[in-house]
C-alpha cells in the first residue's frame, strides 16, 4: 500500500508544482486598502475647474487621434477622429493630446478601477468583497460624494458593478457591455442621454462619465481595418464636436481610451498596441498651462508609437487621476500611484506644490501598505523608495522638482513589478509541468495496470530513479539564479520535469497503437470545450449531457448480458443513474451569461438567497430517505450487517437530519416566519444543531469505523460434526466498509450544504451507488464472456468518466458556478454567529468544493465494490491496485480539465471575457483538482489502507481455512 | 426470433444447390441496392430541406412563428434557412411526415430484398412472404407504426434524460423523438419483424457475428441506425454556442443531425458493401 500511496502523493506534488508555476505567472494579486484621503489645506489654489466631463471611448488607441499616425496610415482608423488635434493646433494652451500607458491587464473592468483609483488593479484585489466586482478602495467618485458633488453616468454597465450606488439615480443610464455583436446600442444610448444633460442650463451634474463601447466592439468583431471602424470613429468625432460646442468655461473635458487594441482588435495583455491608449484634455475657458512658466524637461517623458519616427508626449494613464482631482479641488484618492501631469500646474509656479501634495499622498499609501499583512511584497524595493524620498526632501529649486517627480515614478515602478505583469515564462513552465505530469500519470497508469500482481516489483524499478531525478532536477534552480529569476520556481520546475520525464522514458505509455484505445472521447471533448466561452459558461448543462452519454456504453453492454438478472440490473441501474443526473440538473443558480435561457431554481428567486419552499418541505424527508437508500443498496450485497447496523441508523441518520434541521432553522430565522422575537433563540439553536451534527458523525462515526470497519455478520455453526464459519456480507467485504468511511465525509459536506444542495447530494449519492452496481454487473458480464475465462477485467480508464462527471455535476447542482460571485457566504456562519477563523473558512471551503472532493474520495470504491478480501492473493492485490488506478484516473481527469482551462486562459488572455469566463474557470479547475487530489489521497491513505489491512483479512478468513461465502 | 439471425448460421456456407440462384440474385440486388440507396437518401435530403417550405406549412409556420426568432433581425442568415427556422415545430412536423412516407416505402423494398437473399427458405416460401395479402400487410404496417409511437415515447423520456427541458417545449421534444424513432425504428420493425424489444436490440449488438450474405441487409439497417443516433447526439453541440442564430433553436440541430447522420451512414453502408462485398459477389 505504501508504494501505491507514495505514487499518488508524487502525482499530487507534480500537480501542485504545475499549479504554482502557472498561477505565479498568470494570476496577479494585490491587497486593496480601504483608507480614504481627507481634504488637506496644502492643495488650495490648485483648482481650476468646477466640473468635468469624462468621455471614455473604449479601446481608443493613441494612433487613432494623433497628428502623425504610423506610415502608411490606415484608411479606416487613422486621420478620422481629427477634432482633438485640430483644437490642439489652434489652442495649444487649452488642448493636450497624450499617449497614455494603460497598465495590463488591459481589460475594461481593471482599467475602470485604475482610472478611478489611480492604482494598478489586478484580477484579484484581496480585501475587496470577493462576491462582487465593486471596489472598497478610495476613488475619485468617493471623493466627489464626500465633497457633496453629483456624478452622472451613461454607457458600459461595467461601471455599475464597480460603483453600484455612487451615481445620482436620475442620472444613471447603464447599457449591456458584453454583446459584442451589437455595435450601436450602447453608443446611441450614451448619445441620447449625454446631450440633454449638457444642454441643461441648471447644470445638474458636477462630474459626468460617458462610456462608449462601439469602437471596442468593432475591434473585437471585425478588427480595426474595416469600414465599420471608419464609420464609428467618424460618429465619435461628430459627437465630440457637439460636446465641445455645448461645453461651458467652467467644465473640463477629458476624452480617453481605457486601453488600446492589438492588430486584430483584441486586448487584455501587455502588448504595446494594447497599452497605448489615447488621452485628450481640453479646457474651453481658462488656459491649462502658461507659456511664461516653462517646465523642466526632466519632468516630461516621450514615447515613440510603433511605426512612427517622432517621439510624442507620453504619460501614465493613471496620471489623469491626481491631475483631475487637484484641478477639481478634490483630495487625491488614497491608493493613487499616478503622478500629476506637469503641464497643467505650470501656472504661477504651482508645480512644486502640486508635486509635493502628490508625493505626500503616495508616501502615505506606501507606508500603510507596508504595514499591512501583504507589506512583505515591498521588501525588495523599500530601500530604494526610501532613498528617493530622502533625496526629494533634501533637494532644492529645479533639482527638487525632478527629485519629487522621480519619487512617484520609482514608487510606481516598484508596485508595477509586483502587480501588473503577466509572466509568460512562468506560465509556459506551468503548462509544461501540467502536460508532462499528465503523461507521467498515464505512464504510471499503463505500467501499473499491465504489471498486475507484480506491482511491487514495478514500483521498485521505476519510482526510485524518478525520485533521484527530482533531486537532481532541483539543481535547475541555478539556472534561475543565473537568469535573475526566482531560484525556488526553477528548482521545483526542474524537479517535477525530471521526475516526470524519467517515468515516461522508463515506462513509455504508448507501447503499441492498440494501447491508445479506447480513447477517452468525453474527456477530450470536455477539455477542448474550454477554448470556447459559450461552452465554458454552459458547462453546467454540458456535464450532465456527457454524464448520461458516458453511461450508454454500459447500458448497451447490458442488452447483451447472458442472464436476465444481469440485464435488468445493468439497464435498471443505468437508468437510475441517468435519472438522478437529470434531476440534479434541475437545480441551478444561473450565470449572468446564461440569461435569458436560465431560471434560478436553487433559490426561491433570482433576487433572494432563501431556498425554494419545496426544498424546505423536502429537507427532513430526503435526509431520512438518503440514509435508508444507502442501506437498501447495501442490502443487495447483504453488506448492511455488522457495524452498519449501528452506524447507519444511530450515527449517520441523526447527523443528516441535523444538517437539514440547521438549514430549516436558518430559513425560519432569515425569513422571520415565526416573528422577530424568535431570532435570538433560533440563532442559538441552529449553531448548536450544526455543532452536534458535525461532532456526532465525525467523532462517533469516524471512531467507530476505525475500530470496527467491517460490515459482516459472522456465525459459527456445527454441521455434520464440522465447524462451519458463515459470513454474511462477505461478497462486498471491502466495498461496504469503505462506503461507510465515505458517508462520514458525505455527512460533513451535507451539513454545510443548503437545503436544495442537500437534495442534490442525496441524488448524487444514489447515482454513485447505481453506477457501482452497473460497473460490477458489467464486469460480471465480461467475466462470463468466452474469451475472459472467468477473470474479471482490470479497471479501465473510461470507467472513471461517469464518476468524475458526477462530481462536477454535483458541484454545479449544489448552487455553484465557476464564478467568484457564486460562493455561498451563508456557510461561514454555521458553527459561530460571527466570522471566526478557522471555522468560517473551513465551512466555506467544504461548502464550495466539498462535492468534488466527495467524488474524488469515492474513486477507490470503483476498485473495491463487491470485491472480497478472501480472493486469492493476486486478486486481492488487484482490488487494491484497481482502487489506486481509479484514484489515479480521477486525478488525471481533473488534471486534464485543469490543463484545458489553463491553456485556454493562457491563449485567450487577450479575449474580451478572460477575466469573466476563462480565468474564473481556471481557478475553479485548480480548486477542483486540489479537492480531488486530497480526496484520493485521504481515500487511499486512510480508507483503503484500513479496509484492506492484513488483520481484518485474517480475522474473517484464513484462520480456520476458508470462510464460507453466503450469497443470494 | 429475427429471421436474419437464424439465417446467419447457414448464410456463411450456403448449400451447393442454392448457390447459383442466390448469387444471381445477390449480384442483381447489389447494383439495385446502390441505386436504391441513392434515390432514398436523395429523397430524404430533399424532404428535409424542401418539404417544410411548402406553402401550406409556411402559412401555418407564420401563424406559429416564434416572435423572438422573427425579431432577431441583426442575426443575418441565408434567406434559404428562413423558411426552415421560422417555426421549428412545423419544420419538425414536415420532417416526420416526409420520413414516415419514405421509410415505409424503403423498408418494404428492403424487406423484399432480405427475403430474397435469405438462403434457408424455398422459393415458394419467399414468394409467399414477399407478397402478403393486403389485410396482413396492413396489419403489419399498423403494428410497425404502433411500435414507432411507443418507441417515440421512450425516446422522449431518453431525450429528457439527456437534458431536454421537462416542462417546456414538450411538443418540440416529442416531435424530435418521433422523428428519430421513424428514422431508426420503422425499417427495422417492418424488416426484422416483431420480435420482442430485447431480442431485437441484441440482434443489433451481435451483427458482427453474421455471415457475409446477411450482412448487407443488416448493414443497411444498422449503419443508418447508428448514424442517426450519433448525428442527433452531435447535433446538440452547436446549440450551446452564443451566436444567437435562429437555426440554433431547439430541436432543429439534433433533427437535422439525425437526418444527415442517417444519409451519410446509408451511403457508407453502400460504400463498404461495394468495396468489400463485390469480390465475393462476382465469384
Ligand atoms: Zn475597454
Ligand atoms: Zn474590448
Amino acid at each position: 500500500m505504501k508504494a501505491r500511496f507514495s505514487t499518488l502523493l508524487w502525482v499530487f506534488l507534480v500537480h501542485l508544482t504545475g499549479i504554482y508555476l502557472f498561477t505565479r505567472g498568470f494570476l496577479l494579486m494585490r491587497l486593496s486598502l480601504t483608507d480614504i484621503s481627507s481634504p488637506s489645506i496644502e492643495q488650495t489654489g490648485l483648482s481650476t475647474h468646477k466640473r468635468a466631463v469624462v468621455l471614455i471611448i473604449d479601446a481608443l488607441r493613441y494612433d487613432f487621434v494623433t497628428q502623425e499616425p504610423p506610415e502608411p496610415p490606415s484608411p479606416y482608423h487613422h486621420n478620422i477622429l481629427t477634432l482633438p488635434r485640430t483644437l490642439t493646433q489652434q489652442q495649444p494652451q487649452h488642448s493636450f493630446i497624450f499617449n497614455a500607458y494603460a497598465d495590463p491587464p488591459t481589460t475594461t473592468l481593471q482599467r475602470i478601477k485604475g482610472i478611478t483609483t489611480g492604482s494598478l488593479p489586478t484580477f484579484i484585489d484581496i480585501g475587496n468583497n470577493l462576491g462582487a466586482s465593486s471596489i472598497s478602495e478610495d476613488s475619485i467618485l468617493v471623493q466627489l460624494k464626500e465633497a457633496g458633488k453629483k456624478a452622472a453616468f451613461m454607457g458600459d454597465d461595467t461601471w455599475m458593478s464597480v460603483f453600484p450606488d455612487t451615481f445620482e439615480h436620475n442620472m444613471t443610464f447603464p447599457f449591456d457591455s458584453f454583446n459584442v455583436e451589437d455595435l450601436h446600442t450602447v453608443d446611441e444610448g450614451v448619445i441620447s442621454h449625454l446631450f440633454p444633460l449638457l444642454e441643461d442650463l441648471s447644470k445638474p451634474f458636477d462630474f459626468l462619465i460617458g462610456h462608449f463601447l462601439g469602437v471596442d466592439h468593432v475591434g473585437h468583431r471585425v478588427g480595426p481595418d474595416h469600414p465599420s471602424m471608419k464609420a464609428k470613429l467618424q460618429q465619435m468625432n461628430d459627437v465630440l464636436g457637439r460636446v465641445v460646442d455645448l461645453l461651458d468655461d467652467e467644465t473640463l473635458l477629458v476624452v480617453l481610451g481605457d486601453h488600446g487594441m492589438d492588430r486584430s482588435g483584441d486586448h487584455g495583455g501587455d502588448g504595446v498596441l494594447e497599452t497605448s491608449a489615447a488621452m485628450w484634455i481640453y479646457s474651453k475657458g481658462p488656459a491649462l498651462s502658461q507659456v511664461s512658466h516653462p517646465i523642466p524637461s526632466g519632468l516630461l517623458q516621450y514615447r515613440t508609437f510603433p511605426g512612427t519616427t517622432k517621439p510624442h508626449r507620453g504619460i501614465q494613464q493613471i496620471d489623469i487621476l491626481p491631475t483631475l482631482s487637484l484641478l477639481l479641488g478634490l483630495p487625491i484618492p488614497f491608493n493613487n500611484l499616478g503622478a500629476i501631469i506637469p503641464e497643467f500646474f505650470s501656472r504661477n509656479d504651482q508645480l512644486e506644490k502640486a508635486l509635493q501634495v502628490n508625493n505626500d499622498q503616495i508616501h502615505r499609501y506606501l507606508q500603510t501598505y507596508r504595514s499591512s499583512p501583504s507589506g512583505g511584497e515591498l521588501d525588495e524595493a523599500w530601500s530604494s523608495i526610501e532613498r528617493v524620498w530622502e533625496a526629494a526632501s533634501a533637494a532644492n529649486s529645479e533639482a527638487k522638482l525632478i527629485a519629487l517627480n522621480n519619487f512617484s515614478r520609482v514608487s510606481l515602478a516598484a508596485c508595477r513589478a509586483m502587480w501588473a505583469q503577466f509572466n509568460p515564462i512562468l506560465m509556459g513552465m506551468g503548462l509544461l509541468i501540467l502536460g508532462t505530469g499528465l503523461c507521467a500519470s498515464w505512464a504510471v497508469y499503463v505500467g501499473a495496470s499491465s504489471a498486475e500482481d507484480n506491482w511491487d516489483a514495478w514500483f521498485k524499478s521505476h519510482l526510485p530513479p524518478s525520485f533521484y531525478g527530482a533531486v537532481a532536477g532541483c539543481s535547475f534552480g541555478v539556472v534561475g539564479l543565473l537568469l535573475g529569476h526566482s531560484t525556488l520556481e526553477f528548482s521545483v520546475f526542474g524537479a517535477a520535469l525530471a521526475s516526470s520525464g524519467l517515468i515516461i522514458i522508463s515506462s513509455p505509455p504508448i507501447t503499441s497503437p492498440s494501447s491508445l484505445t479506447p480513447i477517452p472521447l468525453i474527456l477530450i471533448l470536455h477539455a477542448v470545450a474550454f477554448l470556447s466561452n459559450s461552452f465554458t459558461f454552459w458547462e453546467d448543462r454540458i456535464v450532465p449531457f456527457m454524464a448520461v452519454s458516458s453511461i450508454i456504453p454500459y447500458a448497451l453492454k447490458g442488452w447483451t448480458a447472458q442472464t436476465t438478472r444481469l440485464r435488468y440490473r445493468i439497464v435498471g441501474f443505468s437508468t437510475l443513474y441517468a435519472t438522478c443526473v437529470r434531476l440534479i440538473s434541475i437545480s441551478t443558480i444561473c450565470r449572468e451569461e446564461q440569461q435569458p435561457y436560465c431560471h434560478v431554481t436553487f433559490y426561491a428567486s433570482s433576487s433572494q438567497t432563501s431556498p425554494p419552499l419545496a426544498a424546505v418541505i423536502l429537507g427532513l424527508p430526503v435526509a431520512l430517505a438518503l440514509s435508508l437508500a444507502i442501506r437498501r443498496f447495501l442490502k443487495i450485497s447483504k453488506s448492511d450487517k455488522g457495524v452498519a447496523k449501528i452506524y447507519y441508523p444511530l450515527i449517520l441518520t441523526p447527523s443528516l437530519l441535523g444538517g437539514a434541521l440547521y438549514w430549516i432553522i436558518e430559513w425560519a430565522d432569515t425569513t422571520s416566519v415565526l416573528g422577530e422575537e424568535w431570532d435570538g433563540l433560533l440563532r442559538l439553536t441552529r449553531t448548536w444543531v450544526a455543532r452536534f451534527s458535525f461532532g456526532w458523525v465525525l467523532i462517533l462515526g469516524g471512531g467507530l469505523w476505525y475500530v470496527v470497519p467491517l460490515c459482516v455478520d459472522i456465525s459459527v455453526k456445527k454441521e455434520n460434526g464440522q465447524k462451519q464459519v458463515q459470513i454474511i456480507g462477505f461478497a462486498n467485504a471491502s466495498g461496504s466498509p469503505y462506503l461507510l468511511f465515505w458517508t462520514v465525509a458525505l455527512s460533513i459536506i451535507h451539513i454545510t450544504s443548503q437545503l436544495p444542495a442537500q437534495v442534490v447530494l442525496s441524488l448524487a449519492t444514489i447515482a454513485l451507488l447505481s453506477y457501482l452496481e452497473v460497473l460490477d454487473s458489467v464486469r460480471d458480464v465480461e467475466a462470463m464472456e468466452p474469451l475472459a475465462g472467468g477473470y474479471r477485467l482490470p479497471f479501465r480508464f473510461n470507467d472513471i468518466v461517469p464518476l468524475a462527471l458526477l462530481g462536477l455535476h454535483a458541484f454545479y447542482g449544489t448552487g455553484h458556478q465557476s464564478t467568484i460571485s457564486s460562493i455561498q457566504w451563508k456557510a461561514a456562519f454555521m458553527l459561530t454567529s460571527t466570522v471566526t477563523y478557522p471555522w468560517s473558512a473551513i465551512t466555506i471551503v467544504v461548502n464550495s468544493i466539498g462535492p468534488i472532493f466527495l467524488f474524488g474520495l469515492a474513486a477507490p470504491l470503483l476498485g473495491l465494490w463487491n470485491r472480497t478480501p478472501d480472493e486469492p492473493k493476486s486478486a486481492s492485490s488487484q482490488a487494491k491496485t484497481d482502487a489506486m488506478l481509479a484514484g489515479l484516473a480521477i486525478m488525471s481527469y481533473y488534471a486534464t480539465l485543469l490543463l484545458g482551462t489553463s491553456i485556454s486562459a493562457a491563449v485567450l488572455r487577450r479575449h474580451l471575457m478572460v477575466w469573466k469566463v476563462f480565468a474564473p474557470r481556471f481557478m475553479a479547475a485548480v480548486l477542483g483538482l486540489l479537492a480531488v487530489d486530497l480526496g484520493v489521497l485521504l481515500g487511499a491513505g486512510v480508507g483503503v489502507a484500513r479496509v484492506t489491512q492484513q488483520e481484518i483479512r485474517s480475522c474473517v478468513g484464513y484462520e480456520d481455512g476458508r470462510g464460507k461465502e453466503e450469497e443470494e | 426470433m429475427p429471421r436474419a439471425q437464424k439465417s446467419s448460421k447457414t448464410g456463411a456456407k450456403p448449400k451447393p444447390q442454392e448457390e447459383t440462384v442466390q448469387q444471381r440474385q445477390k449480384h442483381v440486388s447489389l447494383s439495385t441496392y446502390i441505386s436504391m440507396v441513392g434515390v432514398h437518401t436523395t429523397l430524404l435530403g430533399y424532404a428535409g430541406l424542401f418539404l417544410p417550405r411548402t406553402t401550406v406549412l409556411q402559412q401555418l409556420a407564420l401563424y406559429e412563428a416564434d416572435a423572438a426568432v422573427l425579431s432577431s433581425q441583426d442575426r443575418p442568415q441565408p434567406s434559404f434557412f428562413n423558411a426552415l427556422t421560422r417555426s421549428p415545430t412545423i419544420t419538425l412536423f414536415a420532417l416526420c411526415l416526409g420520413a414516415l412516407i419514405l421509410q415505409t416505402w424503403w423498408s418494404s423494398w428492403l424487406r423484399a430484398c432480405s427475403i430474397d437473399i435469405s438462403s434457408h427458405r424455398s422459393e415458394e416460401d419467399k414468394l409467399k412472404e414477399k407478397y402478403l395479402p393486403t389485410g396482413q400487410k396492413a396489419k403489419g404496417l399498423a403494428q410497425a407504426y404502433g411500435i414507432v409511437i411507443l418507441t417515440s415515447i421512450v425516446l422522449h423520456f431518453i431525450l429528457i434524460l439527456f437534458g431536454a427541458p421537462i416542462t417546456e417545449l414538450i411538443m418540440k421534444t416529442y416531435l424530435l423523438a418521433l422523428f428519430i424513432s421513424i428514422l431508426t425504428n420503422l425499417t427495422r420493425n417492418l424488416c426484422v419483424g416483431r420480435a420482442n424489444v430485447v431480442e431485437r436490440s441484441r440482434f443489433i449488438c451481435q451483427t458482427m457475428d453474421l455471415g457475409p450474405a446477411v450482412r448487407r441487409a443488416v448493414r443497411a439497417l444498422v449503419y443508418p441506425w447508428v448514424g442517426a443516433v450519433l448525428g442527433s447526439w452531435i447535433g446538440v453541440i452547436p446549440i450551446a454556442l452564443d451566436w444567437d442564430r435562429p437555426w440554433q433553436a431547439w430541436p432543429l440541430t439534433p433533427a437535422y443531425g439525425a437526418l444527415l447522420g442517417y444519409i451519410l451512414s446509408s451511403v457508407t453502408a453502400v460504400t463498404v458493401e461495394a468495396i468489400f462485398q463485390n469480390p465475393i459477389d462476382s465469384i
